[in-house]
């Protein structure tokens, strides 16, 4: 298996993105002696995977010689780890602005267990300029990079979203931390499923709604935006929008009321239990 | 009214000169014994762990260290980036622990992470 394009691969994206910012009138480039970026762990280097020997290393040794990893798939078979080195800078220049940022490198070790837990394969890759995602590296179909691993991978609806506890459509303004959080919500058979984008993907999902505990769902409308307002039978209120980058997405975020309707109204709807932070 | 803009100066003075006090507590892990300290011991001194493995046998935090005092903080998983990744600015460290069948730690190790 590879994670991520190859380095052979790598090996040409970057002369080629820097050959295009070269040709960008008044970019500058600056090669930097590597370093790490301070935004991810640097403890991983080339010798790393050596330090893994398949068939005889366990997830234990793998923790406790690295660290918690930067990522892990639902069925924690996959661990992945993630460094960045700066190698240079750019300085884009022209009339009386200019911007500047740096180059990145990221390297990243996936190792990968068997079902007893001892590491089966491990390899590192690397990755110039803009990184891999979690899922790309561990394969997890776009579950993990939002956070949601254990989540069912059957929900008719899933994606990212801003999730609003105790707060009904736009009547609060004024949101402070803790009020709102961004993740993942995954509308299953049974339930609406939302993980918080901090949580690691073998982590059970945040909140736990079954549509049998809903006794509303309702669409409120502010400008051009749009939320979900759900409500409990014991009258909590809940509201989200999902999210395509840094744009609402009010076509999923309609389609993900009708679906709850639907599942509220049908008398198959049943849920085992409301889970809460 | 001289000796009010001075005490105001004073003031000012003193003020930008102050730091902040040290955030760790050199002593935190102290408590850790292996075959001793049990997972409950755990969870009541340094509260939640940043992350859980082989049904929590193995239990993870993030850690801070303040040099000022040698001492170590708890810090939270931090919000991935628009990438998905989580990021390492304000952890230094990651304590594992591993624990037996009968919740009683069994290993543990800090690992410089960042």
């Amino acid at each position: 298996m590879k994670p991520g394009p190859s380095f052979a691969a790598d090996i040409f994206a970057l002369p080629a993105a820097l050959t295009l910012l070269m040709f960008v009138p008044g970019c500058v480039i600056i090669p930097t002696p590597e370093f790490d970026s301070g935004s991810a762990r640097a403890n991983l280097n080339k010798q790393s995977p050596a330090q893994l020997e398949p068939g005889v290393t366990t997830m234990e040794d793998v923790l406790l010689r690295f660290g918690e990893p930067d990522a892990v798939s639902p069925d924690e078979r996959k661990l992945g780890y993630r460094s960045e080195k700066v190698v240079g800078i750019w300085i884009l220049a022209g009339g009386y602005c200019a911007a500047s940022g740096a180059i990145t490198r990221d390297h990243y070790l996936l190792v990968e267990l068997d079902e007893n837990g001892v590491v089966r394969n491990r390899a590192l890759s690397g990755q110039w300029l803009f990184p891999t995602t979690p899922d790309t590296l561990l394969e997890t179909k776009g579950w993990l990079g939002a956070s949601s691993a254990s989540m069912d991978e059957t929900a008719t609806i899933s994606g990212q979203v801003f999730w609003f506890p105790n707060t009904e459509g736009f009547k609060k303004f004024s949101l402070g931390p803790g009020e709102y959080s961004r993740g993942y919500l995954a509308l299953t058979s049974s339930a609406l499923q939302f993980r918080d984008r901090t949580q690691l993907g073998n982590t059970s999902p945040r909140w736990v709604l079954p549509y049998s505990m809903l006794t509303e769902c309702r669409i409120a409308k502010f400008g051009f935006g749009r939320r979900v307002v759900i409500r409990t039978r014991d009258d909590q209120v809940y509201s989200f929008n999902f999210v395509h980058g840094t744009f609402d997405d009010k076509k999923k975020t309609e389609a993900a009321c009708e679906f709850i309707r639907s599942q509220i109204n049908s008398p198959d709807s049943s849920g085992s239990s409301q889970t809460k932070p | 009214m001289k000796t009010i803009w001075f005490a105001w100066l004073m003031a000012l003075v003193l003020t930008s000169c102050v730091s902040a006090p040290p955030k760790g507590q050199a002593n935190l892990l102290c408590f850790l014994t292996d075959g001793q300290t049990t997972r409950q011991d755990v969870i009541v001194t340094l509260g939640q762990p940043s992350a859980r493995f082989e049904k929590e046998r193995i239990l993870t935090y993030r850690l801070g260290y303040d040099p000022k005092n040698h001492g170590y903080y708890m810090v939270e998983r931090e919000p991935p980036t628009e990438s998905g990744w989580s990021t390492w600015w304000h952890a230094k460290y990651s304590l594992v622990l591993v624990f037996d069948d009968t919740g009683v730690l069994r290993k543990h190790s800090l690992v410089e992470v960042n």
